[in-house]
This record gives C-alpha cells, structure tokens and sequence, in this order.
C-alpha cells in the first residue's frame, strides 16, 4: 500500500493527472469519510445551553422500533437539552455495520449505535467505535452489573466498547409431543449425537424431519468443531483452521444427517421453512430466543447440545455503542447509559426482546416470567450455557469470513456433496486474507 | 464517475482515511479468480438469456398484434411481471423451484419423474436463472407490439398481392422493418443482463452460492462494496463492467451497419 493521503494531497494527485474542477468536487463528497465529520445532523451546538442533537443507529421492525423510539422519547423529556434521532436499518448487524460505515463516509455518523460482537473488532480495528474506558472510570459505571460474559463480548484488545443488551447461547430446542408420539426417549443430561440421531430416525417420516436448522449460517459447524477439539482459526486468529480433521468431521457429520441419516432436510429447504415451528421436526439447535414457538400448538422444551466429546456452545452478544467521530460524547454516554438502565432492560424484557444482560433483569426475568419473554420449562440450561460457553473468535471481517466458510460448507451439504476437506481448504487462503484485514 | 475514477486508485474503508495505490486495484482484478467466475456465470447469462428474451418477447408481441377477443387484457397480463417488486418476485421464485415444497418439482413427481435441485445444485443454477428472466420480457415485449404497429399496412398488402404468404410477409416485410427495433432492445437486454442483481441477490442471500455458480459481476462487485468494504477494489470493478459494456455496446453499433434497416434515405444505417 501506499502512502496516507490527506484530503489536500489527494486532491493534488487529482489535478495533476488532468481532471476538471468539477470532478474533485465531486471527489470531495465521496470522500467525506477521510476526515472528522463537520457537518453531522449531532453537530448542532452542544455548548451555551443550546439543543444538541443525538442520531442513534438501530434496527428497524417490531418491537425494536417503536420500543426503542418510546425509550428515546423519555431520554428527551429527562434532557430537554438533547434531541435524538433515530435512523433505522434492516439486515441486523451486517445492516447496521453497512450503515454505520456509510454514514461515516458520508459525514453524518451516528452518535450511538446498536451494535453486535460480530462487528464490534473490525469496527475498532478501524476506530469507527468509541473505546468506554474513560467514560466508565470517570463516571464510576458499575459494570459489574452485567452478565460476565456478555460484557467480555464487547472486550477487545484491551479496551471495552461496548455495554451489552442482551447475550444468547445455543441449545437445542426439542418438540415433546413428537418425540413422544413416535416412541422416542426425551434428551437426558449427557445425551450424545448418537442419542439424538438414534431420536430422530423414530420421528423422521414424510411429513417429519428428525432435526433441522444444522446447517444454518456456519453456527452448529463452529459448535461441532469446538466439541470435535478443533476451531476455525488458530489460537493467535492468524491462520485459518477450519480445514484440519474437527472441521473436516463437523461438515461431514452434518452431511451425514442429511444425506446419509436422511433425518435432515437440504440447506436451501431448511433455510426457507420453519419446520419446528410448524411443528415438523423433533429438534433443532438455535439460540436462545424462543419468539418463533411462543404460539406453537405443541409442547417444547430445550436441552444442552449433545455431545460427543468436549461440552461448549457458542454465545454472542449484542449492545450498543458509540461511535468515535461523534461530537458530543458527554450527550451520548449519557444516552447509553439511559439505554443499558434498568429501566430500559425492563422495557427490553417487556418487549421480548430476548435474553436481558443486565444480571439483576436476568435473574429476575428467570424466575418470574413475565413480560413477553417466551422461555422453557428447563431454564436452568440457559444459565448453564452460559458459564460453559463461548464467543466466536472474530478477527479481521468476520462477517466476510462466515460467508466464506458457509459458502464452502454448503457445497458440502448441498446437493453436490463435495467432500468436506476439498471443500474447506478451498477457501483458506481467502480466509487468511480475510481475517487479515479490516472490515 | 470522476471520483469513482479516483476512488479505483485509492484503498478506502469508507472509516479510515484512503490511501493512493494508484493502478494496484486494476492489476488485482487481474489476478482475482472471482472477477473471471463473476464474468463467466455473467457471460454465459447474457448470452443465453438475451437471445432468448429477444425471441419470447417478438413471439408474444406478434401473436398479441393480432386482433383477438380479450387482446388488451392478454396485453396487461403479459407486461404485468415487469411492475411487480423484484424481490417479491425474486421470494416466489424461490418457493416455485424448490426441491422439496415446490411447484415445478411436484409437477416432476407426478410424472413419476426424477425431481432436480434447481436453485442449489450448481449444475442446474444458471438453467434455472435464465428461465426465471422470462418471467421479466414485459418491457421488450410492449417496444417490439410498438414497433409492430408502426409497419405500415400498405406494405402488407402489396406483399399480399404479390402471392407473399404469412411467413414471407413476416420474414420480408415486418423483420426489415423492426430491426431498428430489435437493435434497441438487443443493447438494452445486454446492459441489463450485464447489470443483474437483485434476483440473485434474493435467491442466493447475496453470496452467488452454489460454489459461485450464480456469483454474478454486479453481485460480485456489491460483496466488494458492502461486506469487503473495499471502495477503491469495487469502484476498479465498476470501471471494468463499464468498459466491456462500451465495448460490446460499441461492437454492436459497428455490427448494426449490416442488418439494422431504417427506412430513410440511405436506406440501411
């Protein structure tokens, strides 16, 4: 790579190889994101008792929309001095990060952001995110307050950047009323994948899928490769590992299930139909959020993951930020901090809004039900699943380094069963790239 | 296009500020496999599927230029698709060519035939694609019942009375005549094939899956853009669709010379 350009030096380059006037204008525009936002929709004046201006980036749709714009709306009363917009995108963290990084080079950057531990290195690698540090010791912020391993989510290299919301783990969640219908036993504590599979074949027919949801994203692939004692990168997250024997076992197991077993339906027929929400398949692993079954007809419940060897599941995080190119960030820490409240995570739970993070909510939300959180009978797994689980090990742009892997898998799963170490060492050295580079 | 044109000589994340590489992103697409998987699945599309539309748009513009009961609402059913939201369209497509729920292969296990994994095996993905843009001929199809309708009659006639059967009058008559016609939509259904996007982007979730089988240039270029963050790599990339659409644009300008007609003094060209 070359040498840093300033805007002028950049500019300069411009004029020399001959280009109108017109165009570095317009070069200017594209390249608003060089330099420290000056015209952000937050530059209003902060100082002399004037009305600042906040913009917060989350996600659109319900509940998060208007749960969010009612929180906004008590944030403004308690601070007649602040106004918050409200910017709304679909696609979830992907989503988010697209347009954060847009607003920034379009030079209106949010001031605070909903954010998700997918993103938070690679936005920090590229100091797009606001390190909490300071904040935190100077205003004395008890971050004890929250569950370990949903703050730790947000710890990167030394530096907090963001509070979490809420955390899930994954379990597998299991259809009772099929099990047993067809004869077969319930999971029990240390159940193995040859338990499940043995489950699965009395309830596999042509109306019902013994399991479903294996091969969604790369999520049970990580899982069975940890549980298989191997990772997707190596332990410095330089190189990428996912092609070496637990890999090459995880995809062919699940290749297996579908192909072998026949208990598990294709990628694309998985993907495009909820079969145990329509009560079709006995078992599916998948987070911890239960809204898709909170009217099913049936009875569910969730068990730990089977295993065959080492015990651990995969957890992930989301939280909210702020982003370094902010100009008021006095006014936007105060608007986290009213967004990680326990009012707020109240709200959240009112609202459904998955696993609240804020230890005491949790607790609370764990033994008495309530609100519109939709939980199992055996919640206990939950809170267990958390003191044995993980986060993924995100380096580089890991949201490019799934699509990689998942792509290679894929080709595994999917109708041309390529064998599984072809497939994943087809895409290591691009993932070496990827895991080098910022996102 | 300036700034794109400068942005293609940088590398810029959009956050951290860009840098000059000068021409570093053309030589990597040089020496990227994907750029050459993106140009062929774009390639073998294009040169399917615009023939292809060509012909089912003149076939139906024809057949619906003759005067028939129920012409104008034939007419609107068949332009209809053109208006429908891709991604609507795109979502439907999905369910229809489905192995295991969908339409064509429930069709397929009627005639005890063996069903085919139309959107996930690799073997069958450009197939599919292709078919699926007939679903979208509804543009063409109302420039080419246009260009129909501006044949004048009195050369009908006189073809008529010279013995011309249906065939020759269409054959010597109408295709002369419609070729500016046929030019027209010709450049525009390639610009567009080489444009495809949201279709793929709907059906494959943005990724060109399976084993890149339907990885097209635009496809291609956007995964650049919005999940790479690479602006200068993906503005390289855009400059290069441009370039061999100016090329191909350009080549078939030149070619036009030799079978467009348009009926003004000089006659063809």
């Amino acid at each position: 790579m070359g040498d840093q350009l300033t805007r002028r030096r950049f500019l300069g380059r411009a004029a020399v190889t001959g280009l109108g006037l017109s165009g570095m204008g317009a070069l200017l525009a594209a390249c608003g994101g060089t330099a420290p936002a000056a015209s952000s929709a937050a530059s209003s004046k902060a100082s002399g008792g004037s009305k600042v201006t906040l913009q917060f980036l989350t996600l659109n749709g319900t509940p998060e929309q208007p749960m969010y714009q009612g929180l906004l709306n008590e944030f403004m009363k308690q601070n007649p001095n602040i106004e918050v917009k409200m910017v709304n995108v679909a696609g979830g963290a992907i989503g988010i990060q697209q347009k954060l990084l847009v607003m920034l080079a379009g030079g209106t950057p949010p001031d605070v952001f909903w954010t998700h531990t997918y993103i938070t290195p690679g936005l920090a690698s590229i100091s797009a995110v606001m390190p909490l540090d300071d904040l935190i010791a100077k205003s004395s912020y008890d971050t004890g307050a929250f569950l370990k391993p949903a703050y730790d989510d947000f710890h990167v290299n030394g530096h907090q950047y963001a509070l979490p919301r809420e955390t899930t783990a994954f379990v597998m969640w299991y259809n009772k009323d099929l099990l047993t219908a067809a004869g077969a036993p319930l999971p029990q504590p240390g159940w193995t994948w040859e338990d499940l599979i043995a489950s699965a074949h009395k309830v596999q027919s042509s109306q019902n899928y013994g399991i479903t949801n294996m091969t969604d994203d790369i999520y049970m692939q990580l899982v069975k490769t940890w549980q298989n004692g191997g990772d997707i990168l190596n332990t410095a997250r330089t190189k990428y590992t996912m092609d070496q024997k637990p890999g090459v076992d995880a995809a062919t197991f699940i290749q297996d299930l579908i192909w072998k077993e026949k208990i598990h339906p294709t990628p694309d027929t998985a993907k495009n139909v909820d079969f145990f929400g329509q009560g079709k398949a006995a078992f599916q692993p998948l987070f911890t959020v239960f809204e898709t079954v909170k009217d099913a007809k049936f009875s569910w419940d969730i068990a730990p993951l089977p295993t065959d060897g080492k015990k651990v599941t995969r957890v992930a995080s989301a939280g909210h930020s702020i982003c370094s190119k902010t100009q008021h960030p006095a006014e936007a820490w105060a608007l986290l901090q009213f967004l990680e409240s326990t009012h707020a995570f109240d709200v959240y739970v009112q609202n459904g809004v998955s696993m609240p993070s804020r230890t005491s909510v949790f607790n609370e939300a764990m033994a008495h039900p309530g609100g519109k959180i939709v939980l199992p009978k055996s919640v206990s797994v939950i809170q267990d699943a958390f003191g044995y689980g993980r986060p993924e090990p995100i380096a580089g742009n890991w949201v490019a380094v799934h699509q990689a892997v998942d792509s290679a898998c894929l080709n595994v799963w999917g109708p041309q069963q390529e064998p599984a170490s072809q497939a994943l060492s087809a895409v290591a050295s691009n993932v070496d790239k990827l895991i080098s580079e910022k996102p | 296009m300036l700034a794109s044109l400068f942005i293609a000589m940088t590398h810029w994340d959009m956050a951290s500020p860009a840098q000059w590489v000068g021409l570093a992103n053309f030589q990597a697409m040089i020496h990227d496999p994907l750029v050459y998987q993106a140009l062929y699945d774009t390639a073998v599309y294009a040169v399917v599927s615009v023939p292809l539309q060509l012909g089912s748009a003149l076939l139906l513009a024809v057949l619906l230029n003759q005067r028939i009961r129920g012409q104008g609402i034939y007419r609107t059913l068949y332009y209809l698709p053109s208006v429908m939201p891709t991604v609507a369209a795109s979502v439907l497509w999905l369910f229809i060519f489905n192995q295991h729920f969908g339409i064509v292969d429930a069709g397929l296990r009627l005639l005890h035939l063996p069903t085919i994994y139309w959107l996930s095996d690799p073997r069958y993905t450009k197939t599919t694609f292709i078919l699926i843009s007939l679903w979208s001929i509804g543009n063409a199809f109302v420039i080419f019942l246009a260009g129909l309708q501006g044949v004048p009659q009195s050369l009908h006639d006189a073809a008529v009375v010279d013995g011309a059967t249906n065939w020759g009058r269409f054959r010597h008559v109408t295709l002369p005549l419609l070729t500016p016609v046929i030019f027209f939509n010709l450049i525009m259904g390639i610009i567009a094939s080489f444009q495809v996007f949201t279709t793929a982007y709907v059906i494959t979730g943005g990724t060109g899956d399976p084993n890149n089988s339907l990885l097209f240039y635009v496809l291609y270029l956007y995964n650049e853009t919005f999940v790479r963050f690479q602006m200068g790599y993906a503005s390289a990339l855009a400059w290069g669709l441009f370039v061999i659409i100016l090329i191909l644009t350009l080549a078939n300008f030149a070619l036009a010379r030799r079978w467009v007609y348009y009926e003004q003094p000089g006659g063809r060209w």
